[in-house]
């Protein structure tokens, strides 16, 4: 056993760091995620779904395991949908939830080599307008599913019973949402507004509001919480940015980051080390940021000193610029997916998290 | 000529007095057709013209949707983008040559993956595909080693042998496997072909295989066998790094030939028929083509065979002269196809003519751009050679062709950008005909133009965008789309209409944009109505958090500087009218008061001169109004001039 860890830790140090595959697909794909697998794992299989395409679809792929270099990713399962994929994720390493831009939310399961719908919601009956949806986040067992004309639903996944139990109405576009809490979502839209809602309370009113950009409206692309430090608020802009936030202090406590070139299309932080986290952007490029935690001051005892700005990020460029947008970036163990608008998928492995 | 390569369609008739054809552009790549026909029937009756009409709709059979293709033109546009960014300092012909194997192993990816679906669906659905992609890779192939590769002295058999052996393989499976399969001798008794493969191999060069093969046979130990062999083995080959100068070579040549002849007019080989014409190929001092006809199943075959046997220094450009002599033996030369021009025209350096052949081909114009470009990279399209190629407006119909799909438009920017004259216009043109099928869409069309400095695609995106908005009510999202392209004027109207729809039902509580005017920072600033507006929207705010003092100023400020529109006054006024009757103490000074009873003047004027509409109830509410201002400035006459008497009283005169 002894001997087998020391050649493992030989091998170590000879190890290649983000080694780079590509993969040329035939379709435009909007969003790309791996089926989860447990840790320590390397997962071998990812759904797509796409966009602008005459017939949209999701696909499942499995990639060859073991050797690097066995081909490309075989299409194994495509289930067709109407209208772009705008959002998918999984809740559970089986099952996926993905909305698309025709008002359909959609409940999958992946079977071995197989894509089977589950249910399909009938969302005229939840919303006035579902004609379109930008996207969902979901935490707890809850969807909060965004229409284009920024009403926002909320329903349990499990429930078939078409009954949403809270709702914010909304005449204004929603760009990006996501859960903070289980009672808390935050929204984003395009002219650079965040606001935050508590589900608890009534919801016709923000329980704060405050800008992404407080001197120019720069549009809000994605929110997510800090996964350690759910109070901490991570956020992209068009203009390439990602900020930070303490929303017990909004006013006081932002930090910008000048990021990316242009809009931020993805913003993802490793599941298990959630100091990591992955950008993407439209200027092609894919970043990783390997101390996102030490930026929060995460590291440091958090109620007494927290210090937002004192560190220095880290960020290794995994893909440099280039013509073509990169749509969304997925991480599970140390491989990363990431779908471009040039029909490719690019897979790195063996990334260096900390 | 190539007349058989343009494609006739028949249109369907659904009467036989279909007379003619009218058509019409539909699209890039598309015609509609209409068959009209005569409006008389035969016994003279004049028939209803409309009566079963139909318009067909014949388009190009697209490059775009097929799968695999998909793949290619994504695999080739990377190439193409490296070719374009070939760093300075580089061994640029190396370099060439490194992208243009990179595009062949695309086509062969490309095929090998048709052939696979082919399989696995048990169709032919690839078959024409496939055949289109070879001939392109076979085609690429000469090219790269003639044109694009640097060709030492200009001697090509090397370069010929290279590419014929690549693509005529009928032997070659075979001879390998009989070489490492059979250890004893006798494969000219197990394989029927044996003499077959021996010249197979011979005139592709494979003078080792040869020679196995010959050890193979079932009386190798023979002397005529053995002597073959020999001469085989000592056959002298030329090679421009071997230090041997040509007229050297030639000499030896000359002998070992005459050594051959020798021994065939000894008549070693007269026994054995199939080795004598072994030896007679190689003996001749002229090509025998007619003892390599049956060996060679196409001309180019056949020329590069002579060359190897009678001329191995021949240099490119004697090339057109053999391959004329070898196509005389392959029929008339009006039955050559597309393949053999274009093979011909590149044999024959004629680069111009090479490229329009295989703009003939029907894949959409990518092998012509591709290929060409590379070529243009070497500089060849500069010399006479290339003169007449207009690379760049292929580059301008294959990035047109990309940009009228929305899963291609991007890749076919990368293409029009290199389009000097007219490609920033067509990508103007070509982008804002896209669907704005979604905002996402939108958003990536406005970054790409922003990229191009096409401002006004940009402008006019967000302004669709906006439309759009509007259409479902949804001044927020116009909003939006307005600041993104920093759109004063339509942000005005935005604002004009927020304004209006509260002018107009002034009731309402609440003034439906505070929130998303809200943290907009310097973006309202784009337009006077939207900073009006934003102002207005802080006057209420101010005034529902306590801050009436501050509200009161700012109204008057809004009121004094006029920015308003001469609808909203009356609603500006009316929102005085609370602070008007604030009396103790006045929140608004007598000069205040003074700015406000000049706007009631002037609105009052104006509603009388019929420049704007009568409001709704509006003498009353400016009776109410009047009240309130005599009333303000009654009690601010007596405080202000009593605090302004104030100093007075305090000095005394003694």
């Amino acid at each position: 056993m002894d001997g087998s860890m020391a050649s493992l830790s030989s091998l170590d140090t000879r190890k290649q760091y983000n080694t780079i595959e590509r993969a040329y697909v035939h379709l435009k794909v909007s969003r790309a995620r791996w089926v989860p697998v447990p840790d320590g794992q390397s997962p071998f299989q990812l759904v797509t779904g796409s966009y602008s395409e005459l017939n949209n679809s999701l696909d499942l792929w499995t990639c060859p395991r073991g050797k690097l270099d066995e081909g490309a990713p075989r299409a194994v399962s495509t289930v067709q949908v109407s209208g772009d994929v705008t959002e998918l994720k999984f809740i559970d390493p089986q099952t996926f939830l993905a909305s698309t831009g025709k008002g359909d939310l959609l409940l999958f399961k992946v079977k071995e080599e197989l894509i089977e719908q589950v249910q399909k919601w009938d969302t005229s009956q939840m919303v006035c307008d579902a004609h379109s949806f930008t996207g969902f986040d979901v935490a707890d067992g809850i969807v909060a599913l965004a229409t284009t004309d920024g009403q926002i639903v909320c329903f349990p996944y499990s429930d078939s019973s078409n009954a949403p139990s809270n709702m914010i109405p909304g005449k204004d576009g929603v760009k990006a949402v996501s859960f903070i809490r289980h009672n808390e979502i935050a929204l984003g839209n395009l002219r650079g507004q965040i606001s935050i809602w508590d589900l608890r309370e009534n919801v016709f009113a923000p329980a704060i509001t405050f800008p992404y950009n407080a001197d120019s409206a720069i549009g809000v692309t994605c929110l997510s919480p800090f996964p350690l430090q759910k109070h901490i608020l991570v956020a992209s802009g068009c203009d390439g940015t990602i900020a930070t936030w303490d929303l017990r202090n909004v006013t006081n406590t932002q930090t910008i980051y000048a990021a990316h070139s242009k809009l931020v299309t993805d913003l993802r932080f490793h599941d298990m080390r959630p100091g990591n986290l992955f950008t993407s952007s439209f200027a092609g490029d894919v970043w990783h940021w390997n101390n996102f935690d030490e930026l929060l001051g995460a590291s440091v005892s958090t109620a007494q000193s927290f210090s937002l700005g004192t560190q220095k990020p880290n960020v290794l460029c995994l893909l440099p610029e280039k013509k073509f947008p990169v749509n969304s970036v997925d991480v599970c163990g140390d491989s990363l997916v990431s779908a471009c608008d040039n029909d490719l998928l690019v897979f790195i492995n063996s990334l260096k998290l900390k | 000529m190539v007349k058989e390569y343009v494609p006739t369609l028949q249109v369907p008739k659904h009467s036989d007095r279909n007379v003619g054809l009218t058509f019409k552009w539909a699209g890039h790549t598309g015609l509609a057709v209409h068959g009209f026909k005569n409006s008389r029937t035969e016994d003279g009756q004049v028939s209803d013209p409309n009566a079963d009409d139909s318009v067909h709709f014949v388009c190009e059979g697209t490059i775009l949707y097929d799968p695999e293709i998909r793949k290619l033109i994504n695999e080739s546009n990377a190439t193409f983008i490296a070719s374009r960014t070939i760093p300075r300092g580089a061994d640029v012909r190396k370099r060439i040559l490194e992208l243009s194997r990179e595009h062949r192993s695309s086509i062969r990816q490309c095929i090998e993956n048709m052939q696979t679906k082919m399989k696995q669906k048990n169709n032919n659905m690839y078959e024409n595909w496939v055949g289109v992609l070879d001939n392109i890779d076979h085609i690429w192939h000469v090219c790269e080693l003639l044109h694009l590769d640097v060709i030492p002295g200009d001697i090509v058999l090397s370069k010929l042998l290279e590419w014929t052996r690549l693509h005529s393989s009928d032997y070659d499976l075979m001879v390998s496997e009989v070489i490492t399969h059979s250890h004893t001798r006798g494969a000219d008794i197990r394989y029927p072909n044996y003499w077959d493969m021996v010249i197979g191999s011979l005139i592709e060069g494979r003078f080792e295989a040869c020679r196995a093969l010959l050890r193979l046979h079932s009386e190798a130990e023979s002397n005529a066998l053995c002597e073959a062999e020999m001469l085989l083995r000592t056959i002298p080959l030329y090679s421009v790094y071997s230090g041997i100068s040509v007229p050297e070579f030639t000499a030896r040549w000359r002998g070992w030939k005459s050594t051959v002849r020798a021994k065939i007019d000894s008549g070693l080989f007269t026994s054995r028929p199939q080795l004598l014409k072994v030896m007679t190929l190689i003996g001749g001092e002229e090509p025998l083509y007619e003892l390599l006809k049956p060996h060679c199943s196409t001309w180019y075959q056949m020329m590069t065979a002579s060359l190897l046997l009678t001329e191995q220094t021949a240099k490119i450009h004697d090339l057109s002269y053999h391959a004329g002599q070898c196509i005389a033996h392959y029929g008339d030369p009006s039955s050559l196809k597309l393949l053999d021009h274009t093979l011909l025209a590149l044999l024959d350096s004629n680069i111009s003519a090479a490229i329009k052949k295989l703009q003939l081909t029907s894949d959409g114009g990518w092998c012509a751009v591709h290929l060409t470009n590379l070529l243009s990279l070497t500089g060849i399209l500069s010399t006479p050679q290339g003169k007449g190629v207009d690379f760049e407006a292929m580059v301008l119909e294959y990035g047109q062709l990309l940009m009228s799909s929305q899963s291609f438009w991007q890749v076919g920017l990368t293409y029009l950008e290199h389009c000097r004259t007219s490609g920033l216009e067509v990508m103007r043109v070509s982008l804002m005909e896209l669907p704005l099928s979604s905002e996402d869409v939108a958003l990536r069309i406005v970054s790409a133009a922003k990229d191009y400095g096409l401002d006004d695609v940009v402008k006019s995106v967000c302004k669709i965008m906006g439309h759009q908005k509007l259409e479902r009510e949804n001044l927020a999202g116009a909003l939006t789309w307005a600041l993104l392209s920093n759109d004063s004027e339509m942000a005005g109207n935005i604002a004009d209409k927020f304004l209006r729809s509260y002018a107009r039902g002034c009731s309402e509580v609440e003034i439906g944009c505070a929130s998303v005017l809200e943290n907009l920072g310097q973006s309202t600033l784009i337009s006077p109505r939207l900073t009006f507006l934003a102002k207005y929207c802080e006057f209420h705010s101010l005034y529902e958090n306590g801050g009436v003092k501050e509200a009161a100023e700012l109204l008057v400020r809004l009121l004094e500087s006029k920015v308003s529109p001469k609808y909203f006054w009356l609603t500006l006024l009316s929102d005085a009218l609370p602070l008007l009757e604030h009396s103790n103490p006045p929140l608004l000074s007598h000069d205040d008061t003074m700015i406000i009873l000049a706007c009631l003047e002037e609105l009052m004027m104006d509603v009388a001169d019929n420049i704007i509409e009568l409001p709704p109830q509006f003498s009353k509410r400016t009776e109410n109004l009047r009240i309130a201002i005599a009333r303000n400035l009654a009690t601010t006459i007596l405080r202000e001039s009593a605090f302004l008497s104030a100093p007075h009283n305090t000095i005394k005169c003694d």
